[in-house]
């Protein structure tokens, strides 16, 4: 079996190379923002590893419902990986957006909504990691961590709209800021370098899962 | 035996259990209320604030309470060795989750039904007023956090950590109810105009509804061998 | 600007580190399983 693919190394090749445009042109290409200075190019960042993470909880979703209608256990290593490396731009969206709050409130926090829903996401992620970890039994671990992904997916809309809600009944909606083509441009392609990337991590994680099952399998016949 | 008859059974002989015993609902009731008193020793005697904040206290000890009751829902079974039973014996499992889940509702409801009489006497609120909308808005967070409780906790019976991954994973979906029935307990407290209750109801009554068909739906999986 | 520095920062440094970490967690396993099926 061809265990070093090389279409993998080339795509973690090519990832690198796009994150590296990506962030040249979001820190020294673009003009910084009339308002906000060069605090704001955070965002060139910070969104597109927010629509990273979101779509990982997405395929955690589509592998855990695969699954459960299949029963195949590679569908249940691809919603791991998925869920491992989307928690890692879950985080990187919360810490970027924490970052970029400090010089711009003043604080680390505020309750401020999407902020409040990035964490709540994060929670629900730790949550499907959680449960796989403390269960040993690979066919259980499959079948209860796609309960909890299929629910946490279902979940998060609901979850961000009452956060929403909660802070808007509150306070005024801040004014819609226009996004320039040049904006648009930038986020697209930092989020394509991002999608290149968690697609590496995620071929990179399944293949770890796969070993680690095989070792599991010649564990039980070698005792 | 069908679908209603069997989920009947369980609310049945649980609800015989729990007035037997009475152990659960008064521990439960007097477990709220310490929660209640701690909060508001840490916060301090301001009562001004504490009336503020009363609806979260309130609800915050109604969840609290709920998550340690949770982990009991089948434990009677599981002493006895029956959950094994109940999951080989014909018919669908889905009749376990509904009996569970009717049983829990009605315990935390009927503990609620003191605890908010309670609550108002600690923190100076006059509940008799608006008592049918709260009790309406106490059934769809009751409802709420019951509904995806009672699933979860059958989702974590067989785990070692179970007592933190039940809150782990409970605590997070929680958080609409949860603010459903604040803002809701909170607005009708103020004597506020309907209007924007009407907002946090369709929301819990959204969730309710939402959960309580996928979860029902996907019991089975949860439990099977 | 250091703030966005560090915040670009952090990115790389968080991925690039995963990315390191699982390679050598899948190395290593590929070496034991090597020396498993070999016996």
């Amino acid at each position: 079996m061809d265990r070093r693919s090389p279409l993998v190394a080339w795509l973690g090749i090519a990832a690198l190379t796009l994150m590296l445009i990506g962030s040249i042109v979001g820190l020294f290409i673009v003009q910084a923002d009339a308002e906000m200075g060069d605090v704001q190019r955070l965002m060139y960042v910070h969104v597109p590893a927010a629509w990273t993470a979101f779509l990982a909880f997405f395929l955690v979703f589509i592998g855990s419902v695969l699954y459960l209608v299949q029963r195949d256990q590679r569908f249940d290593r691809f919603a791991a990986a998925c869920a491992e490396v989307g928690i890692v731009f879950i985080a990187l969206t919360l810490a970027t957006g924490m970052i970029w709050g400090k010089p711009t409130w003043g604080v680390w926090w505020t309750w401020d909504a999407r902020l409040t829903s990035t964490a709540l996401l994060l929670a629900v992620f730790v949550g499907y990691l959680a449960i796989r970890g403390f269960t040993d039994d690979p066919d259980s671990r499959a079948r209860w961590s796609a309960v909890v992904g299929i629910l946490g997916f279902i979940q998060v809309p609901i979850v961000y709209l009452s956060v929403v809600w909660w802070r808007t009944l509150h306070q005024p909606p801040s004014s819609p800021r226009s996004v320039s083509s040049e904006i648009l441009w930038t986020w697209m392609l930092n989020f394509v370098a991002f999608l290149l990337m968690f697609a590496y991590l995620v071929a990179q994680r399944s293949r770890l899962a796969r070993v680690e099952a095989e070792l599991e399998a010649l564990e039980a016949y070698d005792v | 035996m069908s679908m209603t008859g069997r989920v009947a059974a369980i609310v049945w002989k649980d609800l015989l259990i729990e007035v037997r015993t009475k152990a659960s609902f008064h521990s439960m009731l007097f477990f709220a209320a310490l929660v209640l008193f701690v909060f508001s020793f840490a916060i301090g005697p301001d009562v001004p604030l504490l009336k503020r904040i009363a609806a979260g206290l309130l609800w915050i000890a109604i969840i609290f309470t709920g998550i340690l009751s949770l982990s009991r829902t089948y434990q009677a079974e599981e002493a006895a060795g029956g959950l094994e039973g109940l999951r080989m014996a014909p018919g669908d499992p889905r009749a376990i989750y509904l009996g569970k889940l009717f049983g829990n509702i009605a315990l935390l409801l009927a503990m609620e039904m003191i605890l908010f009489p309670a609550s108002a006497v600690l923190f100076q609120l006059e509940i008799a007023r608006h008592a049918l909308p709260l009790a309406g808005i106490a059934i769809l967070g009751t409802v709420g956090f019951s509904v995806v409780g009672t699933f979860y906790a059958a989702l974590t019976l067989n785990l070692r950590a179970r007592e933190i991954l039940l809150p782990l994973l409970l605590i997070p979906a929680l958080i609409p109810p949860l603010l459903g029935a604040v803002n809701s307990t909170q607005l009708i407290l103020d004597g506020n105009p309907l209007g924007e209750v009407v907002v946090w109801v369709r929301l819990m009554v959204a969730y309710d509804v939402t959960f309580f068909v996928v979860c029902t739906w996907i019991f089975p999986i949860a439990v099977e061998e | 600007m250091e703030y966005t520095v560090a915040g670009y920062g952090l990115i790389w440094l968080s991925l690039i580190v995963y990315a390191w970490r699982t390679r050598r967690r899948l190395a290593e396993a590929e070496r034991q399983l090597a020396s498993q099926e070999t016996e």
